[in-house]
């Protein structure tokens, strides 16, 4: 059963939030971005994982948004979380998300793991066999196979011709 | 003996009090309880108001008897984004709570949770225009026109398909 007398709650509950979201922006404007779990034993992992990204320009961005953004809006602009979402996206939608923003950019150009999923960067973690093709390559090449095929054969023939 | 329930206490001063293994979806907490040993206390959780860790209590609920997550599964492999239904229907949220969710998932280190919610960010993210998505998450354009040019251009031989 997941009904909410599994937990009882005690004290009088809060009336939600009904601010309006430029003053609620105000209340929950954070001082500046602390991964939570950071200082703590406990927090091992997150650690390690915020560890990885945090950048100057995500703090830069987020204080030139949090004037009119929600509080929970930073998630956009924090590089760790930002990485955890893009590594759910297609290349294309990835290379695209580029444009989106300064901190968008810094986080998809200073991954390295998305700069693997977008094969700009070596993927050593995969067994050589049978190996991972770039998707927007192969669609490149699929779509001008038949006539680059004669093209690279004659420039073939060229080649050893001139070489020979 | 340790405890079968616990009472924690949100950032706005509601206490919740919940089932041990409930809250263990929580490595955070997890942790914290092995430090700690038993407490009667309740548990603050300084960065979860009291609506968003209702939400993060009734995933956690809910998947109490999911296997617990392989640790270090290799995320630089392209993932899917499959949710399933129940999840689905969870995240029909308005974006502040999507996020917040997302955030409280980081801090309390509830996998699961926060996979579900990276997905469902990226699927309103897939198949947009960066105007589109700009507009979706009401993200400001800080780039000059020569500056987004700039990455047009380097990006042009995969983007027009």
């Amino acid at each position: 059963m997941r009904s909410r007398d599994n937990y009882k709650v005690h004290g009088a509950p809060p009336v939600k939030s009904l601010l309006p979201i430029n003053l609620r922006a105000q209340h929950y404007a954070p001082a500046s971005i602390t991964m939570p779990g950071l200082s703590s034993k406990t927090g091992r992992k997150a650690s390690r994982r915020s560890r990885r990204l945090m950048d100057k320009h995500s703090q830069r961005s987020l204080h030139r948004h949090s004037q009119n953004s929600p509080r929970a809006l930073r998630l956009l602009f924090l590089s760790e979380l930002l990485e955890m979402i893009f590594l759910y996206l297609d290349m294309q939608t990835l290379l695209l998300s580029r444009r989106v923003c300064h901190t968008w950019d810094e986080v998809i150009q200073g991954s390295r793991k998305l700069q693997q999923a977008l094969f700009y960067f070596p993927d050593t973690t995969i067994p050589a066999e049978p190996g991972r093709h770039n998707p927007l390559i192969i669609d490149e090449l699929e779509g001008s196979m038949i006539c680059s095929m004669y093209a690279f054969c004659s420039v073939a023939h060229v080649d050893c011709f001139l070489s020979g | 003996m340790s405890a079968t329930m616990l009472t924690f206490e949100s950032n706005d001063g509601v206490q919740i009090t919940i089932a041990r293994d409930v809250a263990e979806r929580s490595v955070l907490i997890k942790n914290m309880l092995e430090d700690l040993g038993d407490t009667v206390e309740a548990i603050p959780i300084p960065n979860v108001n009291e609506a968003v860790l209702r939400k993060v209590i009734e995933w956690c609920e809910h998947h109490k008897g999911d296997p617990p997550s392989t640790g270090d599964d290799d995320d630089s492999r392209r993932k899917t984004t499959d949710i399933d239904e129940w999840d689905q229907k969870f995240m029909q949220v308005d974006q502040e709570m999507l996020f917040e969710i997302i955030l409280a998932a980081n801090y309390l280190d509830i996998k699961g949770l926060l996979d579900v919610g990276c997905k469902t960010v990226a699927n309103m993210i897939k198949g947009k225009s960066p105007e589109e998505i700009r507009k979706t998450f009401n993200i400001q354009n800080d780039f000059t026109p020569e500056e987004e040019d700039q990455i047009r251009r380097e990006n042009e031989w995969a983007e027009d398909r």
